[in-house]
Protein backbone atom coordinates (compact mmCIF):
# COMPACT_ATOMS: atom_id res chain seq x y z
CA UNK A 1 0.00 0.00 0.00
CA UNK A 2 1.27 3.46 -0.90
CA UNK A 3 1.62 5.87 2.01
CA UNK A 4 -0.12 9.24 1.80
CA UNK A 5 -1.12 10.52 -1.59
CA UNK A 6 2.11 9.59 -3.38
CA UNK A 7 1.76 7.53 -6.52
CA UNK A 8 4.19 4.72 -7.27
CA UNK A 9 5.80 6.97 -9.89
CA UNK A 10 6.32 9.76 -7.37
CA UNK A 11 7.83 7.37 -4.85
CA UNK A 12 10.31 6.14 -7.44
CA UNK A 13 11.09 9.74 -8.38
CA UNK A 14 11.87 10.51 -4.72
CA UNK A 15 14.43 7.74 -4.36
CA UNK A 16 17.76 9.51 -3.86
CA UNK A 17 20.88 8.50 -5.74
CA UNK A 18 22.76 7.28 -2.65
CA UNK A 19 19.90 4.89 -1.95
CA UNK A 20 20.27 3.44 -5.45
CA UNK A 21 24.00 3.06 -4.93
CA UNK A 22 23.46 1.41 -1.54
CA UNK A 23 21.07 -1.22 -2.86
CA UNK A 24 22.55 -1.82 -6.30
CA UNK A 25 24.90 -4.68 -5.24
CA UNK A 26 22.20 -6.78 -3.57
CA UNK A 27 19.77 -6.10 -6.43
CA UNK A 28 22.47 -7.19 -8.89
CA UNK A 29 23.14 -10.37 -6.93
CA UNK A 30 19.44 -11.25 -6.72
CA UNK A 31 19.15 -10.59 -10.45
CA UNK A 32 21.98 -13.03 -11.13
CA UNK A 33 20.37 -15.68 -8.93
CA UNK A 34 17.11 -15.25 -10.84
CA UNK A 35 18.85 -15.37 -14.22
CA UNK A 36 20.98 -18.43 -13.52
CA UNK A 37 18.13 -20.11 -11.62
CA UNK A 38 15.95 -19.86 -14.71
CA UNK A 39 18.52 -20.70 -17.36
CA UNK A 40 20.46 -23.53 -15.64
CA UNK A 41 19.26 -26.71 -14.01
CA UNK A 42 21.62 -27.15 -11.11
CA UNK A 43 22.47 -23.59 -10.07
CA UNK A 44 20.06 -23.35 -7.13
CA UNK A 45 20.85 -26.76 -5.62
CA UNK A 46 22.29 -26.81 -2.10
CA UNK A 47 25.43 -28.61 -3.21
CA UNK A 48 26.07 -26.00 -5.90
CA UNK A 49 25.52 -23.12 -3.47
CA UNK A 50 28.02 -24.67 -1.05
CA UNK A 51 30.33 -25.04 -4.03
CA UNK A 52 29.91 -21.31 -4.79
CA UNK A 53 30.82 -20.41 -1.20
CA UNK A 54 33.74 -22.83 -1.23
CA UNK A 55 35.09 -21.33 -4.45
CA UNK A 56 34.72 -17.79 -3.14
CA UNK A 57 36.01 -18.25 0.41
CA UNK A 58 39.73 -17.59 -0.20
CA UNK A 59 39.05 -14.47 -2.24
CA UNK A 60 36.52 -13.58 0.45
CA UNK A 61 39.03 -13.79 3.28
CA UNK A 62 41.46 -11.64 1.28
CA UNK A 63 38.62 -9.20 0.56
CA UNK A 64 37.82 -8.84 4.26
CA UNK A 65 41.35 -7.60 4.95
CA UNK A 66 41.23 -5.44 1.82
CA UNK A 67 37.96 -3.93 3.06
CA UNK A 68 39.66 -2.56 6.18
CA UNK A 69 42.30 -0.92 3.98
CA UNK A 70 39.86 0.52 1.42
CA UNK A 71 37.37 1.77 4.04
CA UNK A 72 40.31 3.69 5.54
CA UNK A 73 41.30 5.18 2.19
CA UNK A 74 44.26 2.84 1.70
CA UNK A 75 44.89 -0.18 -0.51
CA UNK A 76 46.96 -3.34 -0.13
CA UNK A 77 48.53 -4.69 -3.31
CA UNK A 78 50.59 -7.32 -1.49
CA UNK A 79 47.80 -9.65 -0.31
CA UNK A 80 48.27 -12.36 -2.95
CA UNK A 81 52.02 -12.57 -2.43
CA UNK A 82 51.73 -12.50 1.37
CA UNK A 83 49.18 -15.32 1.09
CA UNK A 84 51.56 -17.28 -1.12
CA UNK A 85 54.61 -16.64 1.07
CA UNK A 86 52.85 -17.51 4.32
CA UNK A 87 51.39 -20.67 2.80
CA UNK A 88 54.85 -21.76 1.67
CA UNK A 89 56.39 -20.77 5.02
CA UNK A 90 53.88 -22.71 7.10
CA UNK A 91 54.26 -25.75 4.84
CA UNK A 92 58.06 -25.56 4.88
CA UNK A 93 58.21 -25.15 8.68
CA UNK A 94 55.81 -28.01 9.33
CA UNK A 95 57.44 -30.46 6.93
CA UNK A 96 61.05 -29.76 7.83
CA UNK A 97 61.84 -28.34 4.42
CA UNK A 98 63.08 -25.07 5.89
CA UNK A 99 64.61 -26.31 9.14
CA UNK A 100 65.09 -29.61 10.92
CA UNK A 101 63.46 -30.92 13.00
CA UNK A 102 60.15 -29.72 11.64
CA UNK A 103 57.93 -27.59 13.85
CA UNK A 104 54.58 -28.81 15.18
CA UNK A 105 51.86 -27.71 12.69
CA UNK A 106 50.18 -25.42 15.23
CA UNK A 107 53.45 -23.60 15.92
CA UNK A 108 54.09 -23.28 12.18
CA UNK A 109 50.60 -21.84 11.71
CA UNK A 110 51.07 -19.28 14.50
CA UNK A 111 54.45 -18.24 13.11
CA UNK A 112 52.95 -17.90 9.62
CA UNK A 113 50.05 -15.76 10.79
CA UNK A 114 52.38 -13.52 12.79
CA UNK A 115 54.66 -13.13 9.77
CA UNK A 116 51.66 -12.01 7.69
CA UNK A 117 50.68 -9.44 10.29
CA UNK A 118 54.30 -8.34 10.56
CA UNK A 119 54.70 -7.83 6.82
CA UNK A 120 51.49 -5.80 6.79
CA UNK A 121 52.88 -3.87 9.74
CA UNK A 122 56.05 -2.99 7.83
CA UNK A 123 54.02 -1.63 4.89
CA UNK A 124 51.64 0.11 7.26
CA UNK A 125 54.40 1.70 9.32
CA UNK A 126 56.17 3.11 6.26
CA UNK A 127 52.85 4.29 4.83
CA UNK A 128 51.74 6.10 7.96
CA UNK A 129 55.09 7.23 9.37
CA UNK A 130 56.39 8.76 6.15
CA UNK A 131 53.01 9.46 4.54
CA UNK A 132 53.88 7.32 1.53
CA UNK A 133 50.85 6.16 -0.53
CA UNK A 134 49.97 2.61 0.48
CA UNK A 135 49.79 1.87 -3.23
CA UNK A 136 53.58 2.19 -3.34
CA UNK A 137 54.55 0.56 -0.05
CA UNK A 138 52.38 -2.49 -0.61
CA UNK A 139 53.61 -2.73 -4.21
CA UNK A 140 57.12 -2.95 -2.79
CA UNK A 141 55.89 -5.55 -0.29
CA UNK A 142 54.40 -7.51 -3.20
CA UNK A 143 57.89 -8.00 -4.63
CA UNK A 144 59.43 -8.66 -1.20
CA UNK A 145 56.90 -11.32 -0.23
CA UNK A 146 57.13 -12.93 -3.63
CA UNK A 147 60.90 -13.19 -3.25
CA UNK A 148 60.67 -14.46 0.33
CA UNK A 149 58.30 -17.19 -0.85
CA UNK A 150 60.66 -18.42 -3.54
CA UNK A 151 63.64 -18.30 -1.15
CA UNK A 152 61.72 -20.21 1.55
CA UNK A 153 61.23 -23.34 -0.55
CA UNK A 154 63.95 -22.75 -3.10
CA UNK A 155 61.22 -22.25 -5.74
CA UNK A 156 59.91 -25.78 -5.19
CA UNK A 157 56.39 -26.88 -4.16
CA UNK A 158 55.78 -28.46 -0.76
CA UNK A 159 53.78 -31.67 -1.04
CA UNK A 160 52.53 -34.22 1.54
CA UNK A 161 51.31 -31.73 4.11
CA UNK A 162 50.38 -32.81 7.66
CA UNK A 163 46.65 -33.30 8.21
CA UNK A 164 46.40 -30.30 10.58
CA UNK A 165 47.48 -27.96 7.79
CA UNK A 166 44.82 -29.11 5.35
CA UNK A 167 42.01 -29.23 7.93
CA UNK A 168 41.02 -25.56 7.66
CA UNK A 169 40.91 -25.43 3.88
CA UNK A 170 40.03 -28.98 2.98
CA UNK A 171 37.74 -30.59 5.57
CA UNK A 172 34.03 -30.25 6.25
CA UNK A 173 31.85 -30.17 9.36
CA UNK A 174 28.28 -31.45 8.84
CA UNK A 175 28.84 -31.23 5.08
CA UNK A 176 29.79 -27.55 5.31
CA UNK A 177 33.42 -26.88 4.34
CA UNK A 178 35.50 -25.49 7.22
CA UNK A 179 36.76 -22.98 4.67
CA UNK A 180 33.23 -21.54 4.34
CA UNK A 181 32.70 -21.50 8.11
CA UNK A 182 35.97 -19.60 8.57
CA UNK A 183 34.98 -17.13 5.83
CA UNK A 184 31.56 -16.38 7.31
CA UNK A 185 33.03 -16.11 10.82
CA UNK A 186 35.60 -13.60 9.53
CA UNK A 187 32.88 -11.52 7.84
CA UNK A 188 30.94 -11.32 11.11
CA UNK A 189 34.08 -10.57 13.12
CA UNK A 190 35.13 -7.87 10.66
CA UNK A 191 31.78 -6.10 10.82
CA UNK A 192 31.71 -6.35 14.61
CA UNK A 193 35.08 -4.61 14.75
CA UNK A 194 33.96 -1.90 12.31
CA UNK A 195 30.58 -1.21 13.90
CA UNK A 196 31.20 -1.69 17.59
CA UNK A 197 34.77 -0.68 18.41
CA UNK A 198 36.60 2.63 18.61
CA UNK A 199 39.09 1.29 16.09
CA UNK A 200 36.29 0.61 13.59
CA UNK A 201 34.85 4.11 14.00
CA UNK A 202 38.28 5.59 13.51
CA UNK A 203 38.80 3.56 10.32
CA UNK A 204 35.74 5.25 8.79
CA UNK A 205 36.74 8.66 10.19
CA UNK A 206 40.28 8.50 8.79
CA UNK A 207 38.89 7.25 5.48
CA UNK A 208 36.33 10.06 5.35
CA UNK A 209 38.38 13.02 6.56
CA UNK A 210 41.89 12.31 7.79
CA UNK A 211 42.52 15.91 8.86
CA UNK A 212 39.31 16.10 10.88
CA UNK A 213 40.10 12.80 12.58
CA UNK A 214 43.55 14.05 13.58
CA UNK A 215 42.09 17.31 14.95
CA UNK A 216 39.69 15.30 17.10
CA UNK A 217 42.52 13.36 18.68
CA UNK A 218 42.37 10.18 16.58
CA UNK A 219 45.80 8.59 16.21
CA UNK A 220 45.73 8.58 12.41
CA UNK A 221 49.13 6.92 12.09
CA UNK A 222 48.04 3.99 14.27
CA UNK A 223 44.81 3.53 12.32
CA UNK A 224 46.50 3.63 8.89
CA UNK A 225 49.14 1.19 10.05
CA UNK A 226 46.52 -0.99 11.72
CA UNK A 227 44.36 -1.52 8.64
CA UNK A 228 47.30 -2.66 6.53
CA UNK A 229 48.44 -4.97 9.35
CA UNK A 230 44.95 -6.45 9.46
CA UNK A 231 45.02 -6.92 5.69
CA UNK A 232 48.34 -8.74 6.05
CA UNK A 233 46.84 -10.91 8.78
CA UNK A 234 43.86 -11.95 6.65
CA UNK A 235 46.21 -12.60 3.71
CA UNK A 236 48.20 -14.92 5.97
CA UNK A 237 45.00 -16.70 7.03
CA UNK A 238 44.12 -17.10 3.34
CA UNK A 239 47.56 -18.69 2.89
CA UNK A 240 46.74 -21.28 5.54
CA UNK A 241 43.32 -21.97 3.98
CA UNK A 242 44.92 -22.31 0.56
CA UNK A 243 47.03 -25.23 1.82
CA UNK A 244 43.90 -27.28 2.42
CA UNK A 245 42.12 -26.04 -0.69
CA UNK A 246 44.83 -27.28 -3.07
CA UNK A 247 46.42 -29.88 -0.77
CA UNK A 248 49.94 -28.51 -1.17
CA UNK A 249 51.96 -25.29 -1.20
CA UNK A 250 53.21 -24.03 -4.52
CA UNK A 251 55.28 -20.96 -5.46
CA UNK A 252 52.51 -19.87 -7.87
CA UNK A 253 49.46 -20.31 -5.68
CA UNK A 254 48.97 -16.55 -5.31
CA UNK A 255 48.68 -15.92 -9.04
CA UNK A 256 45.35 -14.29 -9.90
CA UNK A 257 44.42 -13.48 -6.30
CA UNK A 258 45.29 -9.77 -6.14
CA UNK A 259 42.58 -8.10 -8.20
CA UNK A 260 39.46 -10.16 -7.34
CA UNK A 261 39.47 -9.07 -3.66
CA UNK A 262 39.73 -5.42 -4.70
CA UNK A 263 36.97 -5.96 -7.26
CA UNK A 264 34.79 -7.63 -4.64
CA UNK A 265 35.09 -4.70 -2.23
CA UNK A 266 34.19 -2.24 -4.99
CA UNK A 267 31.32 -4.41 -6.19
CA UNK A 268 30.05 -4.40 -2.61
CA UNK A 269 29.56 -0.65 -2.78
CA UNK A 270 32.62 0.64 -0.90
CA UNK A 271 33.89 4.13 -1.72
CA UNK A 272 37.27 3.73 -3.42
CA UNK A 273 38.44 6.90 -1.65
CA UNK A 274 37.55 5.60 1.81
CA UNK A 275 34.98 6.28 4.50
CA UNK A 276 32.11 4.17 3.14
CA UNK A 277 31.43 0.45 2.99
CA UNK A 278 30.65 -2.55 5.15
CA UNK A 279 31.49 -6.24 5.35
CA UNK A 280 28.08 -7.38 4.18
CA UNK A 281 28.70 -5.39 1.01
CA UNK A 282 32.04 -7.14 0.65
CA UNK A 283 30.27 -10.50 1.08
CA UNK A 284 27.84 -9.54 -1.69
CA UNK A 285 30.73 -8.43 -3.89
CA UNK A 286 32.52 -11.74 -3.36
CA UNK A 287 29.32 -13.65 -4.13
CA UNK A 288 28.69 -11.60 -7.29
CA UNK A 289 32.09 -12.65 -8.64
CA UNK A 290 31.63 -16.29 -7.62
CA UNK A 291 28.01 -16.60 -8.80
CA UNK A 292 28.86 -15.02 -12.13
CA UNK A 293 31.69 -17.47 -12.70
CA UNK A 294 29.72 -20.46 -11.48
CA UNK A 295 26.56 -19.59 -13.40
CA UNK A 296 28.37 -18.94 -16.65
CA UNK A 297 30.25 -22.22 -16.24
CA UNK A 298 26.98 -24.06 -15.82
CA UNK A 299 25.67 -22.35 -18.94
CA UNK A 300 28.72 -23.57 -20.82
CA UNK A 301 30.13 -20.10 -21.48
CA UNK A 302 33.83 -20.12 -22.40
CA UNK A 303 36.52 -18.80 -20.02
CA UNK A 304 37.28 -15.95 -22.42
CA UNK A 305 33.67 -14.81 -22.48
CA UNK A 306 33.52 -15.07 -18.67
CA UNK A 307 36.40 -12.60 -18.40
CA UNK A 308 34.52 -10.18 -20.66
CA UNK A 309 31.40 -10.56 -18.50
CA UNK A 310 33.40 -9.94 -15.31
CA UNK A 311 34.93 -6.84 -16.88
CA UNK A 312 31.52 -5.46 -17.85
CA UNK A 313 30.07 -6.10 -14.38
CA UNK A 314 33.03 -4.41 -12.69
CA UNK A 315 32.87 -1.45 -15.05
CA UNK A 316 29.19 -0.98 -14.25
CA UNK A 317 29.98 -1.20 -10.54
CA UNK A 318 32.67 1.47 -10.79
CA UNK A 319 30.29 3.79 -12.66
CA UNK A 320 27.60 3.19 -10.02
CA UNK A 321 30.23 3.80 -7.32
CA UNK A 322 30.87 7.30 -8.68
CA UNK A 323 27.38 8.26 -9.94
CA UNK A 324 25.17 7.12 -7.10
CA UNK A 325 27.23 8.13 -4.09
CA UNK B 1 31.20 44.78 37.50
CA UNK B 2 32.48 42.13 39.93
CA UNK B 3 36.06 40.93 39.58
CA UNK B 4 36.22 38.00 37.23
CA UNK B 5 38.62 35.11 37.42
CA UNK B 6 41.36 35.28 34.79
CA UNK B 7 41.07 32.07 32.77
CA UNK B 8 43.74 32.53 30.10
CA UNK B 9 46.74 34.79 29.86
CA UNK B 10 49.11 34.55 26.94
CA UNK B 11 52.22 36.70 27.18
CA UNK B 12 54.72 37.62 24.52
CA UNK B 13 53.68 34.80 22.18
CA UNK B 14 55.89 34.44 19.11
CA UNK B 15 55.38 31.89 16.34
CA UNK B 16 57.47 31.58 13.21
CA UNK B 17 57.02 29.33 10.18
CA UNK B 18 60.42 29.23 8.53
CA UNK B 19 61.18 32.80 7.46
CA UNK B 20 57.65 34.02 8.20
CA UNK B 21 56.79 35.45 11.62
CA UNK B 22 53.09 34.70 12.17
CA UNK B 23 52.93 36.12 15.69
CA UNK B 24 55.40 38.57 17.19
CA UNK B 25 55.15 39.13 20.94
CA UNK B 26 51.34 38.97 21.19
CA UNK B 27 49.55 39.19 24.54
CA UNK B 28 46.03 37.94 25.23
CA UNK B 29 43.69 37.64 28.20
CA UNK B 30 40.30 36.01 28.78
CA UNK B 31 38.26 36.30 31.97
CA UNK B 32 35.52 34.00 33.19
CA UNK B 33 32.07 34.43 31.61
CA UNK B 34 33.52 36.84 29.11
CA UNK B 35 33.28 36.92 25.33
CA UNK B 36 36.39 38.32 23.71
CA UNK B 37 36.50 39.01 20.01
CA UNK B 38 39.73 38.39 18.16
CA UNK B 39 39.66 40.63 15.15
CA UNK B 40 42.04 41.27 12.30
CA UNK B 41 42.44 41.16 8.56
CA UNK B 42 43.54 38.04 6.69
CA UNK B 43 47.06 37.10 7.78
CA UNK B 44 46.80 39.09 11.03
CA UNK B 45 47.62 36.01 13.12
CA UNK B 46 44.19 35.24 14.56
CA UNK B 47 44.18 31.59 13.57
CA UNK B 48 47.79 31.12 14.68
CA UNK B 49 47.01 32.48 18.15
CA UNK B 50 43.99 30.20 18.36
CA UNK B 51 46.06 27.21 17.31
CA UNK B 52 48.45 28.00 20.17
CA UNK B 53 45.59 28.18 22.66
CA UNK B 54 44.03 24.95 21.40
CA UNK B 55 47.27 22.96 21.39
CA UNK B 56 47.55 22.57 17.62
CA UNK B 57 50.64 24.79 17.34
CA UNK B 58 53.34 25.37 19.95
CA UNK B 59 54.75 28.91 20.26
CA UNK B 60 58.48 29.46 19.74
CA UNK B 61 58.51 31.68 22.81
CA UNK B 62 56.14 33.20 25.32
CA UNK B 63 53.99 31.76 28.08
CA UNK B 64 50.39 30.57 28.29
CA UNK B 65 48.81 30.39 31.73
CA UNK B 66 45.45 28.80 32.43
CA UNK B 67 43.74 29.80 35.67
CA UNK B 68 47.09 31.16 36.83
CA UNK B 69 49.11 28.03 36.15
CA UNK B 70 51.67 27.73 33.36
CA UNK B 71 50.26 25.39 30.69
CA UNK B 72 52.20 23.33 28.18
CA UNK B 73 49.63 22.72 25.43
CA UNK B 74 51.61 20.30 23.29
CA UNK B 75 48.57 18.78 21.54
CA UNK B 76 44.79 19.28 21.29
CA UNK B 77 44.24 16.72 24.02
CA UNK B 78 46.19 18.89 26.53
CA UNK B 79 43.96 21.85 25.72
CA UNK B 80 40.79 19.77 26.13
CA UNK B 81 42.09 18.49 29.47
CA UNK B 82 42.49 22.12 30.57
CA UNK B 83 38.87 22.83 29.64
CA UNK B 84 39.48 24.50 26.26
CA UNK B 85 37.42 23.29 23.30
CA UNK B 86 37.69 24.64 19.75
CA UNK B 87 35.33 24.71 16.77
CA UNK B 88 37.68 25.27 13.86
CA UNK B 89 36.79 27.28 10.79
CA UNK B 90 36.77 24.18 8.59
CA UNK B 91 34.64 22.50 11.29
CA UNK B 92 36.73 19.28 11.21
CA UNK B 93 33.68 17.12 10.54
CA UNK B 94 33.74 13.76 8.77
CA UNK B 95 30.92 14.05 6.21
CA UNK B 96 30.59 10.29 5.85
CA UNK B 97 29.70 9.84 9.52
CA UNK B 98 26.60 10.60 11.58
CA UNK B 99 26.11 13.54 13.91
CA UNK B 100 26.64 11.29 16.94
CA UNK B 101 29.78 9.72 15.48
CA UNK B 102 31.22 13.17 14.78
CA UNK B 103 30.41 14.56 18.21
CA UNK B 104 32.09 11.61 19.92
CA UNK B 105 34.92 11.18 17.44
CA UNK B 106 38.07 10.47 19.44
CA UNK B 107 36.06 10.31 22.71
CA UNK B 108 33.73 7.38 22.09
CA UNK B 109 31.93 5.90 25.09
CA UNK B 110 32.48 2.17 25.56
CA UNK B 111 30.93 -0.53 27.70
CA UNK B 112 32.77 -3.72 28.49
CA UNK B 113 30.73 -6.65 27.17
CA UNK B 114 31.24 -9.63 29.44
CA UNK B 115 33.48 -7.42 31.52
CA UNK B 116 36.21 -7.63 28.90
CA UNK B 117 35.38 -6.54 25.34
CA UNK B 118 35.26 -2.74 24.98
CA UNK B 119 32.28 -2.25 22.65
CA UNK B 120 30.84 1.15 21.79
CA UNK B 121 27.98 2.28 24.01
CA UNK B 122 25.84 3.56 21.15
CA UNK B 123 22.74 4.15 23.28
CA UNK B 124 24.57 6.37 25.74
CA UNK B 125 26.25 8.36 22.96
CA UNK B 126 22.98 8.90 21.12
CA UNK B 127 21.23 10.08 24.28
CA UNK B 128 24.04 12.51 25.10
CA UNK B 129 24.01 13.78 21.51
CA UNK B 130 20.28 14.50 21.76
CA UNK B 131 20.97 16.53 24.93
CA UNK B 132 23.71 18.51 23.22
CA UNK B 133 21.57 19.18 20.14
CA UNK B 134 18.79 20.41 22.44
CA UNK B 135 21.29 22.67 24.16
CA UNK B 136 22.23 24.37 20.88
CA UNK B 137 18.56 24.39 19.84
CA UNK B 138 18.82 22.41 16.63
CA UNK B 139 16.24 19.90 15.46
CA UNK B 140 18.14 17.18 13.62
CA UNK B 141 18.48 13.45 14.10
CA UNK B 142 21.61 12.19 15.88
CA UNK B 143 21.68 9.48 13.20
CA UNK B 144 21.74 11.91 10.28
CA UNK B 145 24.89 11.86 8.20
CA UNK B 146 26.73 15.19 8.31
CA UNK B 147 26.92 15.33 4.51
CA UNK B 148 23.12 15.79 4.47
CA UNK B 149 23.16 18.88 6.73
CA UNK B 150 23.02 22.55 5.75
CA UNK B 151 25.95 24.90 6.46
CA UNK B 152 24.24 26.32 9.55
CA UNK B 153 23.41 22.88 10.90
CA UNK B 154 27.00 21.74 10.39
CA UNK B 155 28.24 24.78 12.30
CA UNK B 156 25.89 24.05 15.19
CA UNK B 157 26.99 20.40 15.24
CA UNK B 158 30.62 21.56 15.45
CA UNK B 159 29.72 23.89 18.33
CA UNK B 160 27.68 21.24 20.12
CA UNK B 161 30.71 18.96 19.92
CA UNK B 162 32.72 21.52 21.89
CA UNK B 163 30.17 21.26 24.71
CA UNK B 164 30.59 17.51 25.17
CA UNK B 165 33.22 17.85 27.88
CA UNK B 166 31.44 20.74 29.68
CA UNK B 167 34.33 23.12 28.94
CA UNK B 168 35.13 26.41 30.67
CA UNK B 169 36.32 28.00 27.43
CA UNK B 170 35.08 27.60 23.87
CA UNK B 171 37.00 28.99 20.92
CA UNK B 172 34.91 29.68 17.83
CA UNK B 173 36.94 30.27 14.67
CA UNK B 174 34.93 32.24 12.08
CA UNK B 175 31.65 30.58 13.07
CA UNK B 176 29.52 32.76 10.78
CA UNK B 177 31.77 33.12 7.75
CA UNK B 178 30.05 30.48 5.61
CA UNK B 179 26.49 31.10 6.80
CA UNK B 180 23.44 32.91 5.52
CA UNK B 181 22.15 35.91 7.50
CA UNK B 182 19.61 33.65 9.17
CA UNK B 183 22.25 31.06 10.02
CA UNK B 184 24.57 33.73 11.42
CA UNK B 185 21.79 35.08 13.65
CA UNK B 186 21.21 31.56 14.97
CA UNK B 187 24.90 31.21 15.86
CA UNK B 188 24.99 34.63 17.56
CA UNK B 189 21.96 33.72 19.67
CA UNK B 190 23.73 30.50 20.60
CA UNK B 191 26.91 32.35 21.63
CA UNK B 192 24.90 34.59 23.96
CA UNK B 193 23.16 31.54 25.35
CA UNK B 194 26.47 29.84 26.07
CA UNK B 195 27.68 32.84 28.06
CA UNK B 196 24.53 32.65 30.17
CA UNK B 197 25.46 29.03 30.83
CA UNK B 198 28.78 30.23 32.29
CA UNK B 199 31.05 29.48 29.34
CA UNK B 200 33.75 31.94 28.31
CA UNK B 201 34.18 32.39 24.58
CA UNK B 202 36.88 33.55 22.22
CA UNK B 203 35.22 34.60 18.98
CA UNK B 204 37.41 34.95 15.93
CA UNK B 205 36.14 36.81 12.93
CA UNK B 206 37.20 39.25 10.28
CA UNK B 207 33.63 40.61 10.35
CA UNK B 208 33.84 42.98 13.31
CA UNK B 209 30.22 44.14 12.90
CA UNK B 210 29.09 40.70 14.01
CA UNK B 211 31.74 40.53 16.72
CA UNK B 212 30.70 43.89 18.18
CA UNK B 213 27.19 42.64 18.82
CA UNK B 214 28.14 39.95 21.29
CA UNK B 215 31.60 40.58 22.74
CA UNK B 216 32.65 42.37 25.91
CA UNK B 217 35.79 43.63 24.24
CA UNK B 218 37.82 43.14 21.08
CA UNK B 219 41.49 42.40 20.72
CA UNK B 220 42.79 43.52 17.36
CA UNK B 221 45.75 41.92 15.62
CA UNK B 222 47.68 43.45 12.76
CA UNK B 223 50.33 41.49 10.85
CA UNK B 224 51.08 39.27 13.83
CA UNK B 225 51.28 42.05 16.43
CA UNK B 226 48.95 43.58 19.04
CA UNK B 227 47.00 46.49 17.59
CA UNK B 228 45.04 47.28 20.72
CA UNK B 229 42.12 46.19 22.85
CA UNK B 230 38.85 48.07 22.34
CA UNK B 231 35.45 48.00 24.02
CA UNK B 232 32.55 46.55 22.06
CA UNK B 233 31.09 50.01 21.50
CA UNK B 234 34.28 51.37 19.88
CA UNK B 235 33.83 53.51 16.79
CA UNK B 236 33.86 51.71 13.47
CA UNK B 237 36.62 53.94 12.04
CA UNK B 238 38.80 53.27 15.07
CA UNK B 239 38.48 49.52 14.62
CA UNK B 240 39.13 49.68 10.87
CA UNK B 241 42.19 51.88 11.38
CA UNK B 242 43.73 49.39 13.78
CA UNK B 243 42.83 46.45 11.55
CA UNK B 244 44.30 47.85 8.34
CA UNK B 245 47.11 50.05 9.69
CA UNK B 246 47.80 48.59 13.10
CA UNK B 247 47.48 51.95 14.88
CA UNK B 248 44.81 54.28 16.30
CA UNK B 249 42.85 56.56 13.99
CA UNK B 250 44.80 59.73 13.16
CA UNK B 251 42.86 62.82 14.07
CA UNK B 252 43.23 66.05 12.06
Amino acid sequence: MIEGNQSIGERFANIDSSSIGRHAPIVGLIGMYALFGIYTENFLTVSNQINVLNQSAIIGVLAIGMSFAIFCGEIDLSVAEIMQFVGLLIAALATGMLMWPQLPPLVAIIIGLLVGVGLGGVSGYITSRFDVPSFMTTLAMLFLASGFGLITTNSRPVLSLPGELVFFGGESILSVPVLVIVFIACIVLGQLILSYTRFGQHVYAVGGNREAAARMGVNVMRIRMGVIMISGGFAALAGLLMLGRIGSATPTMGVGYLLPPIAAVVLGGADLFGGEGHMYGTLIGVLILAVLSNGLNLMGVSTEAQLVAQGIILMLAVIANVMFR
Amino acid sequence: MPDREVLITAEDITVTYGEVTALDGVDFRLNSQEIVGLVGDNGAGKSTLIKCLSGVTQPDSGEIRIKGEAANLSNPRDAKDKGIETAFQDLALADNMTVTQNIFLGREEVQHVGGILPFLDKGKMKQRTEELLDRVNIDISPDEKVKNLSGGERQLVAISRTLLSDPDIVILDEPTSALSVEGAEQVIDLIEGLREQGISIILISHNFEIVKRVVDRMQILYQGTNAGVLPSDAERDEIVSRMVAGQPQQTA
